[in-house]
């Protein structure tokens, strides 16, 4: 090894000998503390680089759907904004997120607020149609004409008109169309439990006014 | 072969919808009048889907696809009991008949033509009753399908002087007269056959047409149908409806021939 | 015999003619729908029976027995006759809906029960030159009539009755909803014996 050192060398000295000695003491005035800073600083500013790069990367996936909920995805923006990296793209991206997040944390709240009025809804919906299943057995087990006919009208008190329509879904396809019987109204319904004394048992839907009084009734049969 | 205790508990299981039993308050009703009804065959319909094993013994509707649909098995044992048993039709000749139904696989549908329908008909011809035979089919349209008449008979009219005498004519010399004496045939309503050609016989549907026309006819009622079939090659038979209590009823074949020739338009319900 | 074979060479004639035609069908009525509409159309069956014996009852006041008529007459195409024939009388006899049931009232029974033998039939349904699809339901009832004076009226028959079926579409809250129109055409009255 040794030998092949020199080897090296000899043809070095014997051409650029004087090269050589500039470079060396080049090296030596420039000493040897020196150096290893820079080495150090280089190292620094690398991994500087590199966790400035990975935040970049990592706030470019919160834009994305990553599996992250999006409770998850600003508490990752947190992480990364309180790492202070005072890094002009990273400020950049930061901004862009918060942006995207505040959108995505709105639409949130929208989807919940609406989930929480359509449960409203079916609870009262459901609520309404209890009502209308007690009117309808009344009016069924009536033991006199009249007495069935004081129930219509009572029951009648629970919709918007006596012209409601009642919808009765008579089989749904797998595709999940709907095949109905002839329309009719409340009014007549009514008539109809009262005549043949059974009803059907089963909503599939039911629509209430503003005024909390039934708009639209869908029943299902048996 | 074609006993009836053997196979009747096919046609006696409990009916499709059995839960429209609560329908109407049933204390009165008496269970073996239920079972006789069960048994009897309902509707043409009825009696086509069991002669092709189309509906199990408890009424459900077989499709295709079904498993026992059409099966041999199901149709060797339903075929018989649609024979009406009062009628005297021979049991070799219903065993034949059944054989061919199921070996050459025969089946019987409303489309398959070959399918005649006679109604006896009682209509008022110029104030008095009468009673004719329609003859109806079925016609397939561009949409759907439907009856039509396709024949009249026994008009009582038609039947009046059908008989040459040879007593009256028109002379073999009446075109040198100008056939003046034409007077005489239509003055002679009796003997109308004696002036027209020999294989002449009238058309009831055309009279009947027009005497509707001209309201010489007035449409009463409906007395009674019964049904032609011939599209099992090589048979004919009549069906009749016998509402009677018992379990071999409705609609049940009344006769039963077997045709030198099976007729060829049969084959097309295949 | 002759004559017979005569007119089946016309039908065959006929036959053959309309067979070249392919059919449209309208629409397609799978087993499911088919089970579907069947048991709508039984129920419309059963509601006039119903009706029947809220007519036929003397306890039901006049207004009412109107209003059910009303109802009743509903139920059927408005042309739809009744035709029944008795054991002793082959002939079909003729009413129109609402006299049936006007028939029904002047009868004057205190009690009236229509009993349902848990037995019918429902036949295919076959498409009609005009689109709409045709069957019939066959079922068999118990009639009784009875004065408060114990005269007693009762009879049994095959009622084999028409229904029709299409499919429809109105406009119901601003949204277009297809439905199957189901209702009751001519009905056979045939009386068995008891």
């Amino acid at each position: 090894m040794k030998y092949r050192m020199v080897h090296f060398i000899s043809p070095f000295f014997r051409y650029k000998t004087l090269a050589v000695c500039l470079l060396l003491s080049a090296a030596i005035l420039g000493s040897p503390g020196c150096s290893g800073r820079k080495k150090a600083e280089k190292a620094a500013q690398e991994q500087r680089e590199q966790v400035v790069q990975e935040a970049i990367e990592k706030l470019k996936a919160l834009m994305t759907n990553n599996g992250m909920t999006v409770a998850e995805k600003r508490a990752e923006w947190n992480r990364i904004k309180d790492l202070n990296l005072n890094h002009p793209e990273v400020d950049q991206w930061l901004a862009k997120v918060d942006e995207y997040l505040k959108q995505e944390e709105q639409r949130m709240a929208e989807e919940k607020a609406e989930a929480d009025r359509r449960a409203a809804i079916k609870e009262r919906s459901a609520k309404a149609f209890q009502q209308v299943l007690t009117h309808f057995e009344r009016i069924a087990n009536a033991p006199t004409i009249e007495a069935a006919n004081t129930h219509i009208q009572e029951a009648l008190t629970l919709f918007a008109s006596a012209q409601v329509p009642v919808l009765i879904v008579i089989s749904t396809s797998p595709s999940g169309s709907k095949d109905y019987d002839r329309p009719t109204t409340i009014r007549k319904y009514l008539d109809y439990i009262k005549d043949q004394r059974r009803y059907e048992r089963q909503a599939e839907q039911l629509k209430l006014d503003e005024q909390g009084k039934i708009k639209e009734l869908e029943l299902l049969k048996q | 072969m074609m006993n009836w205790g053997r196979f009747l508990p096919l046609f006696l299981l409990p009916g499709l919808l059995s839960s429209y039993g609560l329908m109407g308050q049933n204390f009165g009703i008496d269970p073996n009048r239920e079972i006789q009804l069960q048994a009897s065959t309902k509707q043409i319909n009825q009696f086509f889907r069991r002669f092709n094993a189309e509906e199990a013994p408890d009424g459900q509707r077989w499709y295709e696809g079904h498993v026992d649909f059409r099966s041999p098995y199901f149709r060797r044992k339903y075929i018989p009991l649609l024979i009406d048993k009062q009628a005297g039709i021979p049991d070799s000749l219903t065993s034949a008949f059944v054989a061919e139904s199921v070996e050459n696989n025969q089946y019987l549908s409303l489309h398959a033509g070959n399918f005649l329908a006679e109604v006896q008909v009682v209509f008022t011809w110029e104030g008095k009753l009468d009673t004719v035979q329609l003859m109806l089919s079925v016609q397939e349209e561009k949409i759907g399908s439907k009856w039509v008449i396709v024949g009249v008979q026994g008009i009582s009219q038609l039947t009046v002087g059908h008989k040459d005498t040879g007593q009256v004519f028109l002379h073999p010399m009446s075109h040198e007269i100008e056939f003046m004496n034409l007077f005489r045939a239509f003055q002679d309503a009796e003997n109308l056959h004696s002036y027209v050609k020999e294989d002449f016989s009238p058309d009831g549907l055309s009279v009947l047409w027009y005497e509707i026309q001209r309201k010489r006819v007035v449409f009463k009622s409906v007395l009674g149908v019964r049904f032609h079939c011939r599209q099992i090659p090589g048979w004919y038979f009549v069906l009749q409806q016998k509402l009677r209590p018992e379990l071999n009823s409705g609609w049940l074949i009344t006769k039963l021939e077997r045709t030198r020739t099976p007729h060829p338009q049969s084959r097309r319900n295949e | 015999m002759n004559m017979s074979r005569l007119l089946f060479s016309i039908v065959l004639f006929l036959g053959l003619g309309g067979a070249l035609f392919s059919q449209e069908k309208t629409l397609e009525i799978t087993p499911e729908r088919k089970r579907a509409i069947d048991s709508l159309a039984l129920e419309k069956v059963r509601d006039l029976s119903r009706y029947i014996t809220l007519v036929g009852n003397k306890s039901t006041p006049f207004s009412e027995a109107q209003r059910v008529i009303d109802r009743a007459v509903e139920l059927f195409s408005d042309d739809a006759q009744i035709g029944v024939s008795s054991l002793n009388r082959r002939e079909i006899r003729y009413f129109t809906v609402r006299r049936y049931f006007d028939h029904l009232m002047a009868l004057n029974y205190d009690q009236v029960t229509v009993e349902w033998y848990n037995i019918q039939y429902v036949s295919d349904l076959e498409l009609q030159p005009d689109g709409r699809y045709v069957g019939v339901i066959t079922i068999f009832q118990k009639f009784t009539g009875k004065t408060n004076e114990g005269l007693k009226y009762e009879d049994t028959t095959k009622k084999d009755i028409t229904i029709y079926v299409e499919k429809k579409q109105t406009q119901i809250g601003g949204r277009l909803v297809d439905y199957w129109d189901v209702w009751l055409g001519d009905v056979r009255v045939a009386h068995t014996s008891k």
